[in-house]
């Protein structure tokens, strides 16, 4: 066995190597599953490939880890508690989250993906305030949805949701 | 796309949510982690399995899915909706692979046997449980949408994918095989019970193996024992007992009852090392359970029988054995305390009958190392070889208490063990020529104690210990303060204040009349007379157990002159104080110096009455029997033992010769006497004296106890004001069985007489009511 | 460009179990995807459902239409609208929409809010149904439009006078009533303003008397008035029909005085009052109808004379605080199986003990206690409680409990002499629980009475002694409002 290896190598899937802290890394589960089936030498010489994540959004997520690497670890339990579930997002995560729908869409898949359930929320939460508050149509232009509907069905779900005696 | 390593292409780039395609990529891989872990998986293995999982999940696209869907209908398709997960073809066929794996594994398994069959199980076993670790988290995104939905919405054969492992496990495989493996288990035991070395690691890891598969069924976060206990303890337990009957019974056929003891002692702490060693701790109290039953309770008449042989025998150490295992067995122990109840008290009975040939002669000290003997013999043995335990102590107290109180001895009065151990107090604590040591003093006292412990009168102690204090104190012949006091202090803790309080009194007493001496000497100086070099005790009356002197007396001049002075020296210190004077009780010394021969004068320790006998002498030789009693006024009861002494001792010579001491004799001085000391003790006591004092004091024993009984009652009543006359009687013995044991007719006596002097009333339904 | 719509839905969800009720609805709307993903989405509706508002009792609620209504109402509250002033059906919706939130509010202390200090008293957790109800009718138009709708409100705002009382009662009056008494602090919120100013100005009692002059005088009339205490009514707020239902406008009567003589007195500052009079709707205790470690409530009850004039009334009133302590003795369950659905909870016999706080200057307040809960037909829990003097039960109360089990908002009624005597006197009662301390073994009040602590500044001696040798369960508060008693005059009764 060798000495607890403190860095490892991630190779995005477009064939860019980055090197990071070990903590850094185990930010996402996926990374520190593996570290634990496969031992330290397994990373110790080659790099993790991973497949589904190009370079700038690896580097975003990087990123956020990188700041995020002290937080505490939330359990099951606690995660499944919706009472305990905040829509805050703290100053720095909003800040980080100020980037083009499409590259938080794609961080959101990639945090899904390396399963780091923080930065997941994060992104969701981030997402679900773009919906607060808004209109049908103003949820179709932010994110840029057809209105597929015909004339009959908008006025069929108008009446579901406007209140009515005897329901 | 990045080159993959040696693995083969990501199944995403090609048909991305085609599940047989996806599995056929997951299925090269699963197995390799399943049958050939031990090669390793590389990086890109693990992350292509990973992606597969996760790509095949996340499938779904919005394009496509409900887009054509009619939206009337989209309240009523439920839980199908858009809320759909993937991921349920996937699980699916995973059950499926495990299910053939260890269908596979089934098949194998029937080739072997016994130790064989342990080794195959135990490895498949671990190769299994790591890969379904690895698995578990290759499947991981599967576990944290689909298979945590389906779980939220109260699905219970779908489990996470570990758990999933666990239960294909033991439906497939385990529940086939385990009683194989069980008797391998149970084989392997044996072997080893009777002798051999065996590979018990083995055990362990199957009952590891066992204890995992306890999955609740309920819950899947929790385990249980349930599986364990049904396919591991139940079996282990039978075999347990079985083996160990047969043994015994074997064994105590041909062996001794102390033989089978060692064998079963040793066995049973095998068994518990056994536990320890290789056993989940949840079958140790059913482990212990089963063998004590085997081992002891089944054998427990045959030990029963023993133990009266080994206590004739006195082998502590197996009495000891035997101690600790009934000990582990309910109600074991019980017979055995009964029967050492009944040894120690014919032990005591038969002790005492040997010192007891001549009751009247018995020495008070040979009596009592009679009893201690057999309390300090046996009271070691429950400390070596019952533990000490509370229970044998009771047993032990209990016939200590028998023997104590009713035996030959006692037979003569039944209050023959308090006075005689008073008797023996007062001979330890008495001034005398041994001179026992301070510390073996204060151990005997010690002993004194564990039999007054056991005396049931102890008013009857407490009589003769003050009388003998009284004397001790009065003659001032006590060996030592401190002893004293020790003693009075034992008494206290053992019985209370109210039980020494007049013994601590009289102790008072003592030390303020020395103090008062003092101040009389320093007083007659002062005063500038000469008079007798005297000393006064004052004892207050009612704490003494004195009684005024039984005749008149007239005390002579020289006497009465110093006595009247401190008299009126008294009465201006305390007045109002009247002083009766004990004469019966008082001593001096007087100089003969009128015998011829002397070298030097002899010296009479003398009472009183012969004082005031004696200084008669100094006015003329010769007194008639009748001048000597009118003078001093004595009476013949007092008088005549003191003149008895004085002839007797030749100091007075009696005419006619040989009479009686009485009427019509005539005394006078012997100028010829001769003693080889020069200081005569004269101050003895007639044996009679002594008899007389005794049944005088048993007297006052009964008279006080029917005291003690009245304000028992009294106190009794008062707190209750109405009593049925039943309840009262054992409510009184309850509060007097401190001091003596009462008879109950005693009891119904005393109420009657309450009844008379009206402090109770008789009232309905057999009631007695109080009366103020 | 990767749209919302095409992440998979786990994501999806995700993202919507983090937005409002409304905002589902709203996205529901954009296309057909979103519908087809919102609608009948159960795990969505119950994530969204748990985020926002309590933990309810039960975990089987139609977590879809719960949400959906609770859209409705908040629109309905946002916008009212002139024509929904008499629109029956409207606040007959609102009316049970927020009953229903109330009953399923949360009676289990968030994990995170701290343990009440034990030597404090005890108030019932924080309730987000609460707090979202109580923001919902924040304005003053939206409480003129349901709150204010009864009769008594509407003699207030004048124009009716000459209206007859109507018999039976309208519906709207009574729907109206009973929001305005769940409500909680009757009386007073179109003058809020005014309270808050007489709050820092420590001059509460004219500033709280002036704001509720308009209702006051009215409801006076209305509890001090002979003709409504009846057999029919037994005597208590229940309808004249013997039927045994509440009459909600009865209620809220006797809160708007209750009310008005606690500023009066300037108590409602205290914690104790001003918890549960002053801020808008309130929360459920822990535990079971028939749990009865639950029951700690203050009492308050105004006393005049049977026989008030008929014109609106303005006057001098006293009122008491009175600690009740009380156990449950028995607990009967329903014996025929019939009634079932209505006699789902048994009656439960309780008795206790009461203490005056003010000192002991009507041995009134000082009495022992014993009484019944139970259930009326419609589903309120009804409480019955006898004063007992010297073993023989003198003063009666008949109550109704606002908000029904475990509402932490209290018991409303009246209290009457014990042998229904048609002179009087009586008047309007009031008890809230005030502390859910367990019994203690030696009994120590002081928690409850810390509530109290600031009458010190008023002359009260905190030295409070209170004899409880023989109570150990449950502690209550008792308030009561005195009156001058006017001589009798029988040819007003009937």
């Amino acid at each position: 066995m060798t000495e607890k290896v403190s860095k490892v190598t991630l190779e995005s899937n477009d064939n860019v190597r980055i090197q990071i802290d070990r903590a850094v890394a185990e930010r996402s589960m996926l990374i520190k599953n593996l570290m634990e089936d496969l031992g330290d030498d397994a990373v110790a010489d080659s790099a993790i490939p991973i497949p589904n994540v190009n370079e700038q959004v690896l580097r975003k997520v990087i990123e956020w880890c990188e700041k995020h690497k002290g937080d505490p670890i939330q359990s099951a339990e606690e995660e499944n508690d919706n009472r305990k579930k905040t829509t805050e997002i703290d100053e720095w995560d909003q800040k980080f989250m100020q980037v083009d729908q499409e590259l938080l869409f794609e961080i959101i898949l990639a945090a899904n993906y390396l399963d780091i359930k923080a930065l997941l929320d994060v992104g969701c939460k981030t997402v679900a305030n773009m919906i607060k508050g808004k209109s049908p149509e103003e949820i179709r232009k932010t994110f840029n949805i057809t209105n597929d509907f015909t004339a009959e069905e908008e006025e069929q779900i108008r009446r579901e949701n406007e209140w009515a005696e005897d329901r | 796309m990045p080159p993959m390593n040696s693995f083969s292409a990501m199944p995403s780039q090609t048909v991305p949510d085609d599940i047989d395609n996806t599995w056929n990529y997951l299925q090269d891989g699963i197995t390799k982690i399943m049958t050939n872990l031990q090669e390793g998986i590389d990086l890109s293995t693990y992350m292509g399995i990973y992606t597969a999982v996760h790509n095949f999940c996340t499938s779904q696209k919005a394009s496509g899915f409900n887009s054509n869907a009619n939206i009337s209908t989209g309240a009523h398709r439920g839980g199908t909706s858009g809320a759909h997960l993937l991921g349920e073809d996937l699980y699916k066929k995973l059950t499926e692979y495990l299910s053939r794996h260890l269908e596979e594994l089934y098949i194998q398994s029937k080739a072997h046997t016994d130790e064989a069959l342990l080794a195959f199980y135990i490895r498949e076993w671990h190769r299994y449980t790591v890969a379904a670790k690895y698995i578990h988290h290759l499947f991981r995104y599967l576990n944290r949408h689909w298979v945590k939905r389906e779980m939220d919405e109260g699905k219970k054969n779908i489990h996470d994918v570990y758990t999933l492992h666990l239960v294909r496990w033991r439906e497939v495989l385990f529940e086939r095989v385990s009683g194989k493996v069980m008797d391998a288990v149970l084989k392997l035991v044996e072997k080893q019970r009777n002798g051999e070395t065996i590979e018990h690691n083995q055990i362990k890891q199957v009952v590891d193996s066992f204890v995992s598969l306890g999955l609740d069924e309920t819950d899947s976060s929790k385990t249980t024992l349930d599986v364990y206990r049904y396919h591991f303890e139940r079996p282990f337990l039978e075999a347990t007992r079985k083996f160990y009957q047969n043994e015994s019974k074997q064994f105590v056929a041909e062996n001794s009852v102390v033989e089978y003891m060692k064998k079963a002692e040793a066995r049973l702490l095998e068994e518990a090392e056994r536990v320890d060693v290789y056993l989940h701790p949840d079958i140790a109290s059913a482990l212990k359970k089963a063998c004590n039953e085997v081992l002891i309770s089944e054998h427990s008449a045959i030990l029963r029988d023993e133990f009266q042989v080994l206590l004739d025998n006195d082998r502590e150490e197996d009495m000891a054995r035997m101690y600790s295992l009934l000990f582990r067995i309910s109600d074991g122990l019980e017979p055995l305390r009964s029967k050492f109840e009944a040894h120690v008290r014919k032990a005591g009975l038969a002790a005492v009958a040997k010192v007891a040939a001549d009751a009247d002669k018995l020495e008070p000290k040979v009596y009592v190392d009679a009893l201690l003997e057999i309390h300090t013999q046996y009271q070691g043995l429950v400390k070596r070889a019952f533990n000490d335990e509370a229970e044998f102590t009771r047993s032990l107290d209990n016939a200590c208490r028998e023997f104590v109180n009713r035996n030959e001895v006692c037979k003569s009065g039944s209050n023959k063990s308090p006075e005689l151990l008073a008797k023996y107090t007062d001979v330890l604590l008495r001034k005398s020529g041994t001179g026992v040591e301070e510390s073996e003093l204060e151990k005997t006292l010690v002993q004194i104690m564990t039999v007054f412990k056991y005396i049931e009168d102890k008013d009857v102690f407490q009589k003769f210990y003050s009388r003998m204090l009284a004397r001790r104190l009065v003659h001032s012949n006590s060996s030592s303060d401190d002893a004293e006091t020790s003693m009075i202090s034992k008494l206290k803790e053992a019985c209370g204040f109210e039980y020494t309080n007049k013994l601590q009194r009289m102790f008072q007493d003592m030390q303020i009349s020395k103090d008062l001496n003092t101040g009389f000497k320093e007083h007659v100086q002062t005063l500038g007379i000469k008079g007798l070099d005297s000393s006064y005790s004052i004892l207050g009356t009612g704490f003494w157990p004195l009684t005024p002197p039984g005749t008149t007396f007239n005390p002579p001049e020289e006497i009465s002159a110093d006595n009247d002075r401190f008299s009126r020296f008294y009465r201006n210190k305390h007045e109002g104080r009247k002083l009766t004077w004990l004469w019966q009780l008082c001593k001096g010394e007087v100089k003969a110096n009128y015998i011829k021969n002397a070298k030097m004068p002899y010296t009479f320790q003398v009472s009183v009455y012969q004082m005031a006998v004696l200084l008669l002498f100094n006015e003329k030789d010769k007194h008639t029997y009748e001048e000597i009693a009118s003078t001093t006024q004595l009476n013949s009861e007092s008088l005549d033992p003191s003149l008895g002494i004085l002839v007797k001792a030749k100091v007075l010579l009696l005419k006619p010769d040989g009479e009686k001491v009485g009427p019509g004799t005539t005394f006078s001085l012997n100028y010829d006497f001769k003693n080889k000391k020069f200081r005569v003790n004269l101050n003895v006591g007639m044996k009679s004296e002594t008899k007389q004092e005794e049944a005088e004091t048993n007297k006052t024993i009964e008279e006080d106890r029917k005291l003690l009984l009245q304000s028992a009652i009294v106190r009794i009543m008062k707190a209750r004001k109405r009593m049925k006359h039943q309840q009262l009687v054992s409510e009184t013995i309850n509060q007097i069985r401190q001091r003596f044991v009462p008879k109950v007719a005693d009891i119904k006596k005393c109420i009657e007489i309450l009844l008379d002097k009206e402090y109770l009333e008789r009232l309905d339904d057999d009631d007695l009511g109080y009366l103020a | 460009m990767a749209l919302l719509i095409q992440l998979p839905p786990e994501i999806l969800h995700n993202i919507l179990s983090f937005v409002e009720p409304r905002d589902l609805v709203e996205a529901s709307r954009a296309c057909r995807y979103l519908y087809g993903f919102t609608k009948g989405n159960r795990a969505l509706a119950r994530d969204v459902y748990y985020r926002t508002l309590d933990a309810p009792p039960r975990s089987d609620l139609d977590w879809e239409k719960e949400l959906r209504d609770l859209v409705w109402l908040q629109r309905i509250c946002a916008n009212v609208s002139a024509e929904d002033m008499n629109h029956e059906q409207l606040l007959s919706f609102v009316y049970t929409t927020v009953a229903r939130l109330l009953q399923n509010a949360s009676h289990s202390p968030s994990a995170s809010s701290p343990p009440a200090r034990a030597t404090q008293t005890r108030t019932y957790p924080p309730s987000r149904n609460a707090a979202l109800l109580g923001s919902l009718f924040a304005s003053n138009a939206t409480r003129e439009a349901f709150l204010n709708r009864s009769f008594l409100c509407e003699r207030a705002r004048g124009g009716s006078e000459a209206r007859p009382l109507p018999n039976p009662p309208r519906r709207l009056h009574q729907q109206s009533a009973k929001l305005h008494s769940l409500y909680g602090a009757v009386g007073q919120h179109q003058h809020q303003q005014h309270q808050r100013v007489a709050h820092r100005t420590r001059s509460a009692t004219s500033a709280a008397a002036s704001s509720a002059t308009h209702l006051y005088p009215f409801a006076c009339s209305k509890v001090y008035d002979m003709r409504e205490y009846t057999p029919g009514s037994m005597w208590g707020p229940f309808m004249a029909d013997g039927t045994g239902r509440a009459d909600w406008e009865k209620v809220e009567a006797i809160l708007v005085v209750l009310r008005t003589n606690i500023g009066n007195k300037g108590l409602d500052k205290f914690d104790v009052f001003g918890s549960l009079w002053n801020a808008p709707f309130a929360g459920s205790w822990a535990g079971n109808y028939n749990d009865f470690d639950n029951y700690n409530f203050p009492i308050g009850q105004g006393r005049l004379p049977a026989n008030m004039p008929r014109p609106a009334l303005d006057v001098g009133e006293a009122t008491r605080l009175i600690l009740m302590k009380i156990a449950v003795t028995k607990i009967e369950y329903p014996i025929d199986d019939e009634n079932d659905t209505q006699q789902q909870h048994p009656i439960v016999h309780f008795s206790g003990f009461s203490r005056s706080f003010d000192g002991s200057w009507d041995e009134n307040a000082n009495s022992d206690l014993r009484g019944t809960a139970s259930m009326t037909a419609e589903g309120e829990v009804r409480w019955t409680t006898f004063s007992i003097f010297n073993g023989e039960d003198r003063w009666r109360s008949e109550g109704i409990q606002l908000g029904g089990v475990r509402s932490a908002r209290g018991v409303v009624g009246n209290w009457f002499d014990n042998g229904y005597d048609p002179h009087g006197p009586c008047g309007p009662t009031a008890f809230w629980k005030v502390s859910d301390n367990e019994p203690n073994k030696d009994g120590d009040h002081r928690g409850l009475l810390h509530g109290f602590l600031p009458t010190v500044q008023y002359g009260y001696n905190d030295e409070i002694y209170i004899d409880d040798e023989d109570f150990s369960d449950v502690e209550f508060v008792d308030v009561i409002t005195h009156g001058h008693y006017h001589g009798f005059d029988s040819d007003n009764d009937g």
